[in-house]
């Protein structure tokens, strides 16, 4: 800085700057912030574990040959996130492929469907229209109603699950006990 | 997004871009987590970032990371020879010591504009503002990755981070484990043996110790078979700490010492006017140093983090025409949080540097100095939607040299979907004077008709003032298809108060009369074209205008404009072939440049030249490894740079042939 002059007017507007973001920061509600990158890699590679627990209903959604996990979310970090890990990559032999839609009406026909936490949670009339041909659902909210079978939580930088077993009757599904002795929390009953 | 972390950020940037290549190298692709078991899965600690910071898209910076991986199958054995990887990096080697590296312009021995750490610790020496490359070395392979910020990052790195940050972070010892043997020799490099353990004193506690030495031979002079006589060699050893309890709390302990000596042959002044340039005095140079940091980083509760950092570091340097030593402590804090859709980092640092100047063409008044420096910083990232994130900071420095300086930035990205992102910033970045600049009378010789020269001093003056930069970038990337990647960075640079150094009566002294623009933009796509064979070409290309902005009678430092390359096409092929072999190829091309103030004098062009690098490794067997590499391959020699300010003779790099073994158990 050369001029004694500009050096106090960016002094003053440095000063400004920094009193407008604490402003900013005391005004504004305080909410949690979302998992970030490293966790959500994580839940990808456990997405691929859970259709063994799971049961299809006959002539349902049953994952055959090729898995299809449908990403249900407008936010598309997380589209980028979860689908950059999985899509068309191999896990356990099996080829996956990561599907994307904006709406959960258009999340049908999908054995795996992943409902970002910007989405509403399904209600009982999705799980409704799902209970023919099963779908295993997964869930990233860390508060509110949380309906999605497996839903995913960060607790002390890991990676945990709860294991809805309502959603997981309401959609068709049934679920191996062992999934139940792994979950943080299990809501419901076999 | 915050500059001063993006350590992490870097590396899922990084991790993005290069997908295809870590595919081809890890088949997993997952690290082994898809080998884990459910319940194995639920115990892997994740590291818990901002939104702000957890993907490739959201960073608004023209950023480059060289993994570890790109750093061995280079085959380079300097880091200067390292950064000639990187897009939009410009890497001269002035002698077999001596290398001009910088980004976007000003390219110089010491080039000022460009601030670089090594583990935090900034190497930026405030004697000349630039780095001394000859002592900045580690054991290669324990290098976790560089990153390389190109373009202003004062906002929170502080002044000196004009046009680019490197920044060279070190493998935790905990991913040091085990014993490293490496030999090497051959024609430039004659060798080089490093040797590393690492060990864990506990679940939680990790050792590394490490010693390296390196020989190097002379050049040529330019256009003889004369020898430059600028060989060198160095020999250093250290350790890290790392301890990692498991409550969040990240613990680092590392110090170095390092030694040896350095060739080279320095012109000094005649006595009076005459024929005579000067008497060319060759000497063997003493460098040494050392350091230690500490670093404390606590993950709290609520996605707050707290980081404390201080350090030590001495360095000395003998030579035939001037000596230092310095003496610097650091600290430095920062506390992270997230509050909603904002994420905070503030932070304060305190540093202080000692030194001791002088010799035969350096007299500095006072001869010993200490200078503190103070900063504060604030930025805060917002996630004004999904897919558009802000980022608003500033940085507060009181500096000895220009008193406050204030360093602030606005950055934005904003998502289009699955594939592309764009950014833009703008920022404002200072480049505080030097002690050389500001205290130092450097003995020059000047020509002062055709064939006639007479003794002459630069005399510092502490009216100098920083050198500022406005800038503004805008960025795109975008995956075309799961193989190509691309990534387009264009900028337009403002500089005022460039420094000038003023013919006043029968001396010069420093002034800031000079202003200009430089603009250009830097394109690097990666294409995976098998899964054994990725392509990684860039183009970089730089316009410079500077020129006077007062009456000033310096027309030398106009012409730094052209000291830089203005287009670079880097070419590298990675090949993964049968029986572990790699083979890696690297053609550079670089633009003639002009190089002003050669001896003070005329200035010397340097013509543009075409240089392939290869290597050839084969591990027979996962802890070893044989590795061939031929550098500067396309022509018998070849000139880079020339000397500018320290009126070394200039050398030309030959082309070299290097073979090492590396053995891991």
């Amino acid at each position: 800085m050369t001029k004694k002059g500009n050096d106090l007017g960016i002094l003053r507007g440095t000063i400004a700057l920094h009193l407008a973001l604490l402003c900013l920061l005391i005004v504004h509600t305080v909410e949690a912030v979302g998992a970030g990158y490293q966790p959500r890699q994580l839940m990808a590679i456990m997405i691929t574990k859970f259709p063994r627990y799971a049961t299809w209903p006959p002539g349902g959604n049953g994952p055959n040959g090729k898995m299809v996990l449908c990403l249900a979310t407008k936010d598309r970090a997380l589209k980028s996130e979860i689908g950059g890990m999985l899509n068309r990559k191999d896990f356990g032999g099996r080829k996956w492929e990561v599907k994307t839609v904006d709406s959960l009406n258009d999340a049908k026909g999908y054995p795996l469907v992943f409902v970002g936490k910007d989405m509403q949670e399904p209600d009982d009339a999705w799980y409704d229209e799902r209970r023919k041909e099963g779908v295993l659902t997964f869930g990233e909210k860390s508060g509110g109603k949380r309906t999605s079978i497996i839903n995913f939580v960060v607790v002390k930088k890991k990676v945990k699950f709860d294991l809805n077993l309502d959603s997981a009757g309401k959609a068709g599904l049934k679920i191996n006990s062992r999934l139940a002795d792994v979950a943080r929390e299990v809501i419901g009953k076999p | 997004m915050k500059m001063k972390n993006l350590s992490p950020t870097i590396a899922v940037v990084v991790s993005s871009l290069l997908t295809p290549l870590q595919a081809q190298d890890e088949p997993a692709d997952t690290g082994g987590l898809a080998d884990l078991s459910l319940e194995q899965l639920m115990d892997v600690e994740v590291e818990i970032v901002s939104k702000t910071k957890e993907s490739l898209a959201r960073v608004p910076a023209a950023v480059t990371v060289l993994s570890g991986e790109d750093i061995r199958r280079s085959g380079a054995q300097t880091i200067p020879d390292i950064l000639r990887q990187a897009v939009g990096v410009n890497v001269a080697q002035q002698n077999a010591n001596y290398y001009a590296v910088s980004i976007r312009g000003f390219n110089d021995v010491f080039a000022n504009k460009l601030l670089v750490l090594m583990d935090g610790r900034s190497v930026y020496s405030p004697l000349f503002s630039g780095t001394f490359w000859d002592v900045q070395d580690t054991v290669l392979d324990d290098i976790e990755r560089i990153e390389i910020v190109r373009g202003p990052g004062a906002t929170v790195w502080g002044a000196n981070a004009v046009n680019g940050v490197i920044n060279i972070i070190s493998k935790s010892a905990k991913d040091t484990q085990g014993t490293l043997v490496k030999a090497g020799f051959g024609s430039n490099l004659q060798g080089v043996g490093a040797m590393r353990h690492g060990m864990k004193l506990s679940d939680q506690l990790f050792l590394r110790l490490y010693g390296k030495y390196a020989q190097f031979d002379n050049l040529l002079q330019p256009n003889t078979d004369l020898s430059s006589d600028d060989r060198y060699h160095n020999g250093r050893g250290g350790f890290r700490l790392d301890y990692l309890p498991e409550d969040g709390t990240e613990i680092t302990v590392q110090g170095e010492i390092y030694g040896g000596k350095v060739a080279n042959t320095y012109r000094l002044p005649p006595a009076g006017i005459g024929l005579s340039p000067g008497t060319l005095t060759p000497g063997l140079s003493g460098i040494g140093g050392g350091h230690f940091l500490t670093r404390f980083e606590k993950q709290l509760p609520d996605e707050r983090k707290l980081t404390l950092q201080a350090y030590y570091d001495r360095t000395v340097r003998q030579t035939v025409v001037f000596d230092e030593s310095r003496d610097t402590g650091d600290l430095e804090a920062q506390y992270d949080v997230g509050l909603g859709r904002h994420q905070v980092a503030i932070g304060a640092g305190y540093r202080a540097s000692a030194d001791d100047i002088g010799r035969l063409t350096v007299t500095a008044n006072p001869q010993n100095r200490v200078t503190h420096l103070f900063s504060t910083f604030i930025q805060d990232d917002i996630e004004l939607n999904d897919s558009t994130h802000m980022s608003l900071g500033t940085k507060l420095e009181h500096n000895q040299f220009t008193g406050f300086e204030v360093q602030p930035s606005i950055r934005l990205s904003h998502v289009l979907d699955d594939r592309q992102m764009v950014w833009a910033s703008i920022a404002r970045a200072v480049r505080t004077p030097s002690r050389v600049e500001d205290d130092v009378a450097l003995a020059v010789t000047v020509p002062v008709a055709p064939g006639v020269f007479a003794p002459s001093v630069i005399n510092g003056t502490r009216a100098i003032e920083s050198e500022d930069m406005l800038a503004y970038e805008i960025g795109y990337r975008v995956a075309p298809s799961t193989n190509v990647t691309v990534e387009l960075s264009m900028f337009y640079n403002q500089y005022s108060d460039l420094r000038t150094v003023e013919l006043v009566g029968a001396t010069f002294i420093g002034a800031n009369r000079a202003k200009g623009e430089s603009y250009g933009f830097e394109l690097a796509p990666v294409i995976t074209l098998t899964d054994w064979w990725q392509l990684r070409p860039s183009y970089a290309l730089l316009q410079m205008d500077l020129r006077a902005a007062q009456p000033s009678n310096d027309t030398r430092t106009l012409r730094e404009e052209d000291q830089s390359p203005e287009h670079t096409i880097t070419i590298n092929s990675r090949m993964r072939l049968q029986n572990n072999v790699n083979l890696d190829l690297t053609a550079r091309y670089v633009d003639q440049i002009f190089v002003a103030r050669s001896n003070f004098g005329a200035g010397q062009a340097i013509p543009s030249y075409w240089a392939l690098d290869a290597r050839v490794g084969w591990r027979p067997q996962e802890s070893l490894e044989f590795a061939v590499v031929g550098q500067a391959l396309l022509d018998d020699r070849h000139q880079e740079f020339s000397p500018t300010f320290v009126s070394t003779r200039a050398a030309e790099v030959q082309h070299s042939v290097f073979g090492s073994l590396t053995y891991r158990f």
